[in-house]
């Protein structure tokens, strides 16, 4: 049979064909060049993993455009950050600090929980989180599991040391720096292949 | 008008919240059983039985002892409960209450969904019922006391009711064996007889009672005022040792509040329970929902986060269950077309967070005018939490320009290695953040460097001339 033949009857995919996916399922990253590799932006109901070394590479520049979008209706929730979020940081970005709830936790066993009741429950457009290199993979999918039932995103900061472990994530990314800016490689992504390190234009430190 | 009885055959037992599999009976002061549950029944024991016999028949057999005040207020808190079913309630003691349904079944789209609802919510809380509709409200309680009646058709209920017996009639028992010995055997052939001769020979009561059974708008029953606020308490059979032990009997409480806060279109947002203990010992837990809510099942959920947290100081007697004043609930229409994936609002879930990590655990961030950094990063606390807006509202017009501050702030500076520090180039500064000298004073000169990987730090150096990290650009 050939190849054409079983495309018409629909049983072979194409990778790189769009899958057809609705531009309302989609929340943009408000970053053009990075949409652009994502197919339009990150799919919601998804959980994003986001592997780097150390704090202080953008990875929270990276963010300020999902975090602008939070409202005191719709908050973001912070699970266990490293460090503390400066407020003031935030209201020169132009982002409410009265829609980051921040949420401590005391054990393991717990951090997991609450992400799982935030990413359930819907009301919350995207739950940030930090997990070591410990977390296993029952637990990922658990967390994988939340995000598609509440619709919201996930975002999961590990270390890049678990870059080679596999991870039901949906998102894979990388995020390094160097003197010239912030560079993202998306080692997993729906509806394509994984992509290489390509810069990002976040803004300026200063 | 038409009403529903709910008459409860085995409340006097089931108000301990035993679990239903074990046999149980009731023993009067006698010492002889006066009623026992299905399950004792099966194995033999009856009522007039005595102890021995039962204990013989069913060993395993529960003995209870129940109170009129007890029945009474159990009774009371099955009223509050039905308060999310009808508007007028009246309590029928010693087991019985009238709802008036006429003007809910629109609401619940038809008698049978009612019914179906109204089971349900007994079943989840252990109650087991009768349920008897009927044109007049004496007439359904009497029929609920013998079987359950759901017949819809006027003509047919009517024959239902004729056919009660005599002495199901629940009038004195010297004036029903009267009747009996006349050769009447039921309600039918009593209404058959001329009024004015029964009167003559049985007395006006008799008169009374059956106009009250028969005659539609005769006399409403009283209906049952709630009382202003919510405090009910519950003894318990068994002594509970686990935290979690407790939901079942805070369950028949917070539904009953839900029905007492239907009734008032109230929510709450702080419950109070007092667990009694032994040797007198007395826990209090308090559980707030951020919002307020009357939902039971939200309500039990908060509950049971807190529980598992909570360790139990002493095996509990009995609790109590007291609401805060409630607030007015906002009617709100259930739209058709809201997205399905909007169940849970924030404040549920910050106050399920809270049940279980604790009051203080989730927190919003706040910002106060402070040149100190640490002092500019505030949390804002559980109570300050209304004032939020106002904070944020006016920090926008108050924002310092041209101040560089990095997204995190290091909760404790931490030492730069003099080796690092020659590696850093230096993008900016510095910037003297001095003072603060009425409560522990500062003087510190920041720079904003890159690291030699691209990072890009918040660093200082003291008075001292030493070097610290103090925040990351992330």
């Amino acid at each position: 049979m050939a190849l054409v033949q079983l495309m018409e009857q629909g049983q072979l995919w194409r990778g790189t064909q769009d899958a057809g996916i609705q531009a309302e399922a989609l929340e943009s990253s408000g970053y053009p060049e990075l949409d652009a590799r994502l197919g339009g932006g990150w799919l919601k109901g998804q959980l994003i993993e986001l592997l780097q070394s150390g704090e202080g590479r953008g990875e929270l520049r990276l963010l300020w455009p999902l975090l602008r979008r939070a409202e005191p209706e719709r908050p973001v929730f912070w699970i266990d950050p490293p460090h503390q979020p400066c407020a003031l940081s935030f209201l020169q970005a132009d982002i409410r600090p009265e829609s980051q709830q921040l949420v401590r936790t005391h054990s393991m066993k717990e951090r997991l929980w609450a992400i799982e009741q935030a990413l359930k429950s819907g009301c919350a457009p995207l739950v940030l989180s930090w997990l070591g290199e410990q977390v296993t993979t029952p637990a990922l999918r658990r967390l994988q599991l939340a995000a598609q039932t509440g619709g919201g995103l996930g975002l999961i900061m590990r270390p890049d040391s678990v870059r080679s472990q596999s991870s039901p994530a949906a998102y894979r990314l990388h995020l390094d720096s160097s003197d010239k800016g912030a560079e993202v490689a998306l080692l997993k992504r729906r509806g394509g292949w994984p992509l290489p390190a390509a810069a990002v234009d976040l803004p300026a430190v200063i | 008008m038409r009403w529903l009885s709910i008459h409860f055959p085995w409340l006097a037992l089931e108000l301990h919240g035993l679990p239903r599999e074990t046999p149980q009976a009731l023993l009067d002061s006698r010492q002889r059983i006066l009623l026992g549950n299905p399950v004792a029944e099966a194995e033999g024991v009856k009522a007039g039985q005595a102890l021995a016999t039962a204990l013989a028949l069913s060993p395993e057999l529960t003995l209870l002892e129940t109170d009129e005040a007890r029945l009474r207020q159990s009774l009371e808190q099955l009223a509050l409960w039905a308060g999310g079913f009808s508007a007028r309630i009246s309590v029928c003691p010693p087991r019985s209450l009238l709802l008036e349904i006429a003007s809910m079944l629109h609401y619940f789209g038809g008698l049978e969904t009612l019914l179906d609802q109204l089971s349900a919510s007994l079943e989840r809380n252990g109650y087991s019922a009768r349920m008897a509709v009927g044109e007049t409200a004496r007439g359904a309680e009497l029929l609920a006391r013998v079987q359950s009646c759901t017949e819809a058709d006027p003509q047919r209920w009517w024959a239902r009711l004729h056919s009660l017996e005599i002495g199901q009639l629940a009038l004195p028992v010297k004036q029903s064996e009267q009747l009996r010995g006349v050769g009447l055997r039921t309600l039918g052939d009593l209404l058959k007889l001329p009024r004015i001769e029964l009167a003559q020979r049985f007395g006006q009561s008799l008169l009374r009672e059956l106009e009250k059974i028969v005659e539609p708008g005769a006399a409403l029953p009283e209906p049952f005022i709630p009382p202003e606020r919510f405090r009910q308490k519950v003894e318990l059979a068994a002594e509970i040792i686990h935290s979690q032990g407790l939901l079942f009997p805070l369950r028949r409480l917070l539904e009953a509040l839900e029905g007492f806060l239907h009734i008032r279109q109230q929510k709450v947002s702080l419950l109070h329970i007092a667990l009694y203990q032994r040797e007198g010992v007395e826990q209090q837990l308090t559980i707030g929902h951020a919002a307020g809510t009357a939902s039971a099942a939200h309500w039990l959920e908060l509950c049971r986060l807190q529980l598992e947290r909570e360790k139990l100081k002493a095996p509990v007697l009995a609790l109590q269950l007291e609401a805060e004043e409630g607030q007015g609930q906002k009617a709100h229409n259930a739209d058709l077309f809201a997205p399905a994936q909007a169940q849970t609002t924030p404040a549920e879930l910050i106050s399920r967070l809270r049940s279980r990590l604790g009051a203080e655990s989730v927190q919003p961030l706040g910002w106060c005018a402070d040149h100190r950094p640490e002092r500019a990063n505030t949390l804002l606390g559980v109570t300050a939490e209304k004032t939020a807006g106002k904070t944020a509202a006016g920090g926008g017009s108050l924002l310092p320009v041209g101040l560089v501050r990095p997204g995190w702030l290091l909760s404790r500076p931490q030492r730069l290695a003099p080796s690092d520090q020659r590696t850093l180039h230096w993008l900016r500064g510095p910037e003297r953040i001095s003072s603060g000298w009425w409560d522990g004073p500062v003087t510190r000169d920041y720079y904003v460097a890159r690291w030699p990987d691209g990072r890009c730090g918040w660093v200082f150096r003291d008075s001292s001339g030493g070097w610290f990290i103090h925040g990351w650009f992330g």
